[in-house]
């Protein structure tokens, strides 16, 4: 019993010839599970974000924000307008996720 | 106060609630705090410490970048306030909407497109792109 389980054992390996790829990959999978992340900038560096891309993105983080308005100056974000103190975090979160050198909130808070 | 100190309380936090990549540097009056976390409940506490610290986030003196953005080929709950979730042709909010997902939907993460956009399908088989702040790790 134990002989021919082990034939057979050899016998699939050797038919399918890729033992070792299979290994590769099963080694891979918790790794790769973790390393997708957006790729991260050196340690050292601050990214900051060059103006266009801020006003495009600006652009699509206040959306749903009515009566904010947001400008930009070499990496500075400026809020201005209304908004509630309720939906300040999340905003906020959103512009500070864009990469800016600084944010100005200069919103008024109703 | 030095603003490493200012915000201790905060980086205290991060660093308890194992934010990973966590990243803490000063430049110009600046500070950054950069990390990544699975938790949008983490992430969110993150957010009040700073409330507390700065209320209103007036000081301009911190850049809080905390990614709790669903992973891909992971599912994520739409969690925008109360409306559905536009799912675009492309990352951009100038793209045709050709789509919508449902208020606390579970979609599929398919990939990230850049830091805002992720591209989704629905249970439904829509795919397209939303904008990732109205994701949350499933």
């Amino acid at each position: 019993m134990l002989a021919s389980a082990g034939i057979l054992f050899i016998y699939t390996g050797a038919c399918k010839g890729h033992s070792s790829e299979v290994k590769t990959d099963t080694a891979v999978v918790t790794p790769a599970a973790t390393d997708n992340t957006v790729q991260k900038a050196p340690d050292t560096a601050i990214v900051i974000s060059p103006d266009e891309t801020l006003k495009n993105n600006l652009t699509d983080a206040i959306k749903d924000y009515p009566g904010v308005t947001a400008s930009v100056d070499q990496g500075v974000v400026t809020l201005t307008g209304n908004i509630t103190r309720d939906k300040l975090p999340r905003l906020m979160m959103s512009v500070n996720s864009l990469h800016p050198k600084k944010v100005n909130n200069n919103l008024t808070i109703k | 106060m030095a603003l490493k100190d200012k915000y201790k309380p905060l980086t205290d936090a991060a660093q308890a609630a194992g934010i990973t990549d966590l990243k803490v540097r000063e430049q110009d009056n600046v500070l950054y705090i950069d990390g990544t976390t699975s938790s949008g409940a983490v992430k969110d506490n993150l957010w009040n410490i700073y409330n507390q610290i700065d209320p209103d986030f007036r000081a301009g003196d911190l850049i809080l970048n905390i990614d709790a953005s669903a992973a891909p080929g992971t599912k994520a709950k739409v969690t925008t306030q109360s409306s559905n979730l536009n799912i675009r042709k492309g990352p951009g909010t100038d793209q045709e909407i050709i789509g919508k997902a449902a208020h606390n939907e579970i979609v599929n993460v398919v990939s990230k497109a850049n830091d805002q956009w992720s591209l989704i399908r629905t249970d439904k088989g829509s795919e397209g792109y939303v904008y990732t702040q109205y994701l949350t790790q499933a």
